[in-house]
Order: structure tokens, then sequence, then C-alpha cells
């Protein structure tokens, strides 16, 4: 799931600093899970800040909120009115949630009040690891599950750095080397002829390298959607 | 409890103010020591600056007195 931090309680002051009506809004999904802004976080978040306001003497109205999602438009719209009433909305989603407030509400002034880190799990409860970097390009069958492009400093794909010792990586012991565990694995299974396979050279544009990500589903679209598409993936390939 | 205590020197209240001990309903005794010693502390460390701090419109000094 995507992972996230809380940022700071000072910096989500300065953030603030000339709001006089915040609505602090949660999101019920993956922020939730990883207690960085899901309803308790809000809460906690907003009396905080008021109890710090009032430290620091500020005038203003702190309140909280929490969606099932903000990055789906069906669930953020049942905040309408609250986004509208706010002059500021602290958004405890992460990055897409962050942005989908000002998508929808182009009149909303909303300030993040979370650092998107990145897709992982919880290898024990408090602890998330990252494992996936949304390449767009997944080798997890050449590598036999085990991400070389997350898990790898260096998201080398042939193979272990000289770096590699004891199974850790060069760049900081707790981190595992990422090729150590995928040839381990390869030699559990038997199949350790396979780091050998030779394959195309990966596609990076489905990554960061290829800006911006757009995927269009045909037959998901409505029918009434469907021209539009094809017209604006027309006038993108003319 | 750490995280609680973090927060509330994070918002300048002051760890120092959350406590938390462990006794048994048999150890009367201790309880009451226990409930003298935090009291000191607590009267040292003077009121809460909530309460101490700049002036506010009494709802929402009502309001932080629930918050609080």
């Amino acid at each position: 799931m995507i992972v996230a931090e809380q940022k700071p309680l000072a910096r989500i002051m300065e953030m603030t600093a000339d709001a006089q009506r915040v609505l602090v809004l949660g999101c019920g999904t993956c922020v939730t899970v990883c207690f960085a802004g899901g309803e308790k976080e809000a809460e906690i978040l907003a009396s905080s800040l008021r109890m710090k306001g009032k430290l620091e003497g500020r005038r203003w109205e702190v309140d909280h909120l929490t969606v099932q999602r903000q990055c789906e438009w069906e669930y953020l719209d049942g905040a309408s009115e609250r986004i509208r009433q706010a002059d500021r909305v602290i958004s405890l989603a992460c990055g897409i949630g962050a942005q989908a407030i000002v998508e929808r509400f182009p009149e909303a002034r909303m300030v993040p009040g979370l650092d998107t880190r990145f897709y992982g799990l919880p290898v024990k409860h408090g602890v998330w690891e990252e494992r996936c970097a949304g390449c767009g390009d997944c080798v997890l069958d050449y590598t036999d599950g085990i991400c070389p492009v997350a898990r790898c400093s260096k998201s080398l794909l042939n193979g272990p750095c000289g770096g590699s010792h004891d199974g850790k990586c060069e760049v900081d012991d707790s981190i595992e080397c990422a090729w150590h565990l995928i040839v381990e694995r390869m030699k559990t299974l038997g199949h350790l002829e396979r780091l050998e396979e030779v394959h195309a050279p990966k596609n990076w544009r489905a990554a960061r390298d290829g800006g911006p990500g757009r995927i269009v589903r045909e037959d998901l679209l409505r029918d009434r959607e469907r021209g539009e598409e094809k017209g604006e993936t027309a006038r993108a390939a003319g | 409890m750490q995280y609680t205590r973090n927060l509330l020197d994070e918002i300048g209240i002051g760890a120092e103010r959350l406590r938390m001990v462990n006794l048994s309903s048999a150890q009367g005794a201790r309880f009451a020591e226990v409930c003298r010693e935090m009291t000191e502390a607590v009267q040292a460390l003077g009121p809460s600056p909530l309460r101490a701090g700049p002036a506010a419109t009494p709802a929402e000094g009502d309001d932080q007195a629930q918050a609080g």
C-alpha cells in the first residue's frame, strides 16, 4: 500500500500561519493502515493544532473530518461543504488525494499534512518497508518474486554489485541486498541457471522516466465518454 | 503513552505532565504515594499553559478544557 508519514507539527503550523478556518481532512484507506492520516490521526492533529495554536496566540478554528478515500471524486464530494467552508484544508491523504482536493475544488487552499514515502508493506507492526517502485514493467517473474528495482539501492537488473556483503547492501547495513535474496531464492527453488537468462532491455518509459502516466480502459468508459477519449487519443497521436 | 508524551512536548504543554504507573488494587499505600508525588510535580510545574495562555473567549476556553 502507499505508506506515508505525518509532517512535523511545527511545519504544519507554518503552512497554516495565516488561516482562520482550518479543516483537517483524513483518509480512510492507505494512510489509515499506516497510522499516518486516518480518522484517529485527523482528530489528534486537529486537537494538537488547537492546543498549540492557543499557546501561540492564534485565533482560528480547527475542525476535522475523514472520508473513505480522497482520491476518488465520489468519496471526496461527501466533504464538499466542509471543504468550501474552510480557508485551508490540511490533507492527510497521500499526494494523490491531496491533489484531488484542488482538482475537484479549485477554490480550495490545500496544504499537505503528510509526506508520501513509498509503496510498501508492514513487515511487522510498526515497521514498513518499500517493496514496489511502480516501474510499470514488472520483472518479478524473472526474479522469483523479489523486486530488484525497489529493493536494490541501485535498481540493478543483472545481479549484485561488488558492494554486496553478508547479504547486506553497501549503502546501509540495514538494507538487505535484493540480489542476494534473489540468488538465494533461486538456489532454494533449484533453478539458479535462470540468472543467466537474457531478457530484452527493460522499458523504463513506463516509469517516472516516461513522464506523467495515463491509462485509458476503453472497455470501462461510459458510451458518452468513449467518443471524447477517441478524439483525445487521435489528437495526441496526430 | 510515549507517543502522547512526545505529542505534549511538540504542542508545548510538556511531557512531564503525563505519567503512567502500574499498580494493583491491593497497593493502597503506593497509590497514595504516587498521587502525592504527581500532585507535587504538577504543582511545581504550575498551571497548564493552556489555561495561562493568551486571552480566549469563554466558549473557546471550555472547548480547550474538553480537548485537553
